[in-house]
Parts: structure tokens; sequence; C-alpha cells
């Protein structure tokens, strides 16, 4: 039996992503992550209740809080899921407006700053004036690519969000030095459900990359993510104006 | 007025745990150490860290999420079966089919447990697991049966792969995307996508992850107690 590897072909980093699999429907890939969830959330409750029943308030409300946890990651993955099937069966729908730079970066980093991780964000804004973009599908955009930052990055490291107008192009940049992707792989991770093979139990449920590319094309541009010099991974979006 | 010799009481049953999903790890630990029986249990996120500890210092069930990252929990499985071969080994998954029971019990597992089961009957069985019993979860034994049925139905028939259906489970197990597959085979992806499809129902499994398991037992038929990977294709291509 042969082995040798096929032709090695560069392949185009902005090629179309590969959905025939996925025209069936995302659920049942994500029915194990889901299940997942729901039985860490079952077994958290049933937790604080022994600890409640053992006079260990402090231990209880510990398993309360991973209980808040893991219901708002829930939500967060089932909306993801919604999305991502809208976005392979009809596109994302796109409602352009005009909006000041500023105002749209610190909405989009809002809900970390909710969730305490605000402290882990650089957020750096050159140039001002208004651009013309989708609120909501950009701080999905951004809120995705900030999370895989923070989940890869040392559970101390910063990630780093640049805002950048041109005459031509937002562009948006998120930074991380974390244990990077193997370079070959990096084209493959906006297919839905695939994830680097060196995340280990860091990874995530396998839509966000997917629905970041998603918002990018819906606003007519790109999403790349390239190797970060001296380790690290860069998440760059490009959204013409 | 004496009281009648009883048997001693069976001595408490020390447990690790892997599992990468924090919230699940720590809830069945506190569980575990909250409940009689059980001494406080060990808790391990990853693969090296469990081989590490558990080959150093085993304790008397080990309780594995089979579904980690690139199937480590299989081959942890595999590793520690072959050189703990005391310590049970029970897998504990949220798989809604059963696309590892098969292969787990392969590497060397002493029974199958799904997550959605509930905690009382876990630990019951967890329980049994440390007196030396085989432990299934209700559904997993009528899979068990049903897949027994099967064969016998079907006269312990072989599946017969041809050269290409080989070829495309081989590099399916070897990690390679659909794409690469069908540049390897010289074929149209969606070529690929209905050769992957023909073959759910031959090998009665419903997904590439399961297929490729099902492949890697096909080739290797007395394989439950190695520990050595299948001979490996290349790694995939970009």
């Amino acid at each position: 039996m042969k082995s040798s590897p096929p032709p090695r072909k560069t392949p185009n980093p902005d090629g179309p992503i590969p959905l025939d699999e996925w025209k069936g429907g995302l659920l049942p890939a994500a029915g194990h992550e889901l299940r997942n969830r729901l039985t860490g959330l079952s077994y958290a409750a049933e937790a604080a209740r022994t600890e409640l029943e053992g006079h260990n308030p402090s231990r209880a409300l510990h398993f309360v809080t991973l209980l808040q946890t893991g219901i708002e990651r829930a939500h967060q993955q089932l909306s993801d899921l919604v999305t991502a099937q809208r976005a392979i069966n009809s596109g994302l729908k796109f409602s352009p407006e005009w909006i000041g730079l500023k105002n749209l970066a610190e909405q989009s980093v809002q809900r970390f700053q909710e969730l305490r991780q605000g402290d882990r964000m650089k957020l750096e804004c050159a140039g001002d004036g208004v651009v013309r973009a989708d609120a909501d599908l950009v701080s999905l955009l951004i809120g995705h690519l900030i999370d895989n930052g923070l989940r890869f990055a040392d559970p101390a490291g910063a990630v780093e969000i640049r805002w950048q107008t041109t005459p031509e192009a937002l562009v948006v940049e998120v930074a991380d030095r974390g244990c990077g992707v193997p370079p070959a792989e990096l084209p493959g991770l906006f297919q839905p459900f695939r994830h680097a093979s060196n995340a280990g139990n860091r990874a995530g449920l396998g839509l966000g990359l997917f629905l970041a590319r998603a918002v990018a094309e819906a606003h007519g541009g790109t999403l790349r993510l390239e190797p970060r010099p001296g380790g690290g991974t860069v998440a760059r979006a490009c959204l013409p104006q | 007025m004496t009281l009648l010799p009883t048997s001693p009481p069976a001595p408490p049953i020390s447990v690790g745990l892997l599992e990468d999903d924090p919230i699940l790890r720590e809830s069945l630990g506190s569980i575990l150490q909250n409940t009689p029986g059980f001494l406080p249990p060990r808790l391990f996120p990853d693969v090296q860290q469990a081989l590490r500890e558990v080959l150093r210092d085993p304790p008397r069930v080990m309780v594995v999420d089979v579904k980690l990252p690139g199937d480590s929990g299989l081959r942890f499985i595999r590793m520690v079966r072959s050189r703990l071969p005391h310590l049970r080994l029970v897998v504990l998954t949220a798989a809604d089919h059963e696309d590892y029971l098969f292969a787990a019990l392969e590497a060397g597992a002493d029974g199958y447990l799904m997550k959605g089961a509930n905690l009382l009957e876990i630990l019951e069985k967890i329980r049994q697991a440390a007196a030396g019993e085989p432990v299934f979860s209700g559904p997993v034994l009528r899979k068990v049966l049903a897949e027994y049925r099967q064969r016998v139905g079907d006269g312990q028939q072989e599946v017969r792969l041809t050269q290409k259906e080989d070829r495309l489970l081989q590099l399916t197990d070897a990690g390679w995307n659909c794409q690469a597959i069908a540049r390897d085979l010289g074929l149209s992806v969606h070529t690929v996508y209905a050769l992957n499809k023909a073959l759910y129902p031959k090998l009665r499994v419903n997904s590439r992850a399961a297929a490729a398991a099902v492949w890697r037992r096909l080739r290797r038929p007395a394989a439950g107690l190695e520990t050595g990977p299948a001979p490996r294709p290349s790694p995939p291509p970009p």
C-alpha cells in the first residue's frame, strides 16, 4: 500500500470554506459538547447541594459560581450554533451603519469587562472618525477573536487589540502570546469544529473562527490568521470602507 | 447480648478522575469526596499528568473521559492497561452514540458509563468496578447485546473493504481531512464524501471518527492488549 502524502499545494487563505458536510446541520456535531456541558452543570448543582448539606457554604458558593459561568457559556454556545447554521443556510443578516470607531471598539469589548477579563486586554485605537460596519456582527467577530486569544494565552497573558482606519479599510488585529498554531493548520481552522492539533483541552465548541470569518465576509472583507513573530498568533480582519 | 459477627466494612475506594472539563472534574471530585466509602479522589486534567501519577501510584479505580483531545483517552487506557493489569479502568463519556464503546473495550476498559446516567447509579457502578465487576450503563449493555446479535445473525461475516476504502480509512485514522484524502486518492472531494457515506452502514457507524476506530479494530484483530500504535501514514498535509 502506498503511503506517500499527497502533493503539497499552498491553499488559498481566502478560498471558500468547504461547507457541503454541514448542509444537513451543525447540531449533531455539537451534541457531544453541549451534552457534556449540561452534564457538568447538573454535577455542579449536585456538588453545591452536597457541600451545603456538609455545612460548607464557601465550597457550595464556589460551585454556584461554576454553575453561573457554565450556564453563561452554554448560552453563548447555543447562540453561536444558531448563528453559524444561519450563516451556512442563508448568510448573516448584514445591517451596516456609520459608527464612531472608538465607540465601536469599546462596545465590542464590553462583555469581557463584565466577565472580569478586562485587565488582560490591551486596547489600542489608531485613527478616528466614523466607520461603516454592522456593530453587532463586529462585536461577534471581535468577541470570538478575543475569546480565542484569552483561551490560548498564558493564564496571565495579555491580548492586544488594535483598531486602525485607513481610507480604504477598517483593520482590526487581535494578537496573543499563546502557544501559536502550526502554520500548515492555519487556513483550515476556519472550518466548523476544526481545532488546532495543539489546542488540547483549551478548545471550545469550534465555531468561533468560522463565525468571525463569516462576519468579515459579510462586510466584503477578509479574516486571516498568521503566526506572530516571537510566538503566538495574530488574527487580522480587514473590512473595506 | 453479643452482636452477630459481620463482614468487615469494605476499605474506602481510591478513585482517579481523568476529565478535561474543569466543571465536570471539580464537581464529580467534590461529590466523590462527600460520598461515604470513597477516599478523596485524585483529579487529572490531562493525559500526561494522569499517566505520570497513575503509573507511580495507581488508585483502585480510574475513571476516564474517553473523548479527550486527539483520542488521547483511548491511548491512555491502552498504555495504562498494559502496565497495570489490576487497575480498574472505567470510561465515563457524554458521547450520545456509543462510538467509542468497542474501541474502549478493545483498549482494555473494564466498563463504559454514560455521563447522562443518574449520579447515584454512576457512584454505585464505580463501587462495583472497585469490587472487580465489569460495569455498563443500561443503554450501553443493550448496544453490546445488539451488536453481538447482529454479528451472530451475519454469520460473523467479515467486513470486506476495497483498496480505496481501506486507504481512505487509513488516512482518516491518521487525521487527514476529506480534501487531502481526495487528492491522495485522485478523486473529487464529493466522491470522498460519498465513499464515506457508503462506508457508514457497512461499518455500522455514523461518523468519520467511528469509522476510523472500526478500521483500526479490523486491521488489528488481536489488538486487545497491544500498546504500540498501528502503523501510520505520513502526518496530514496542510
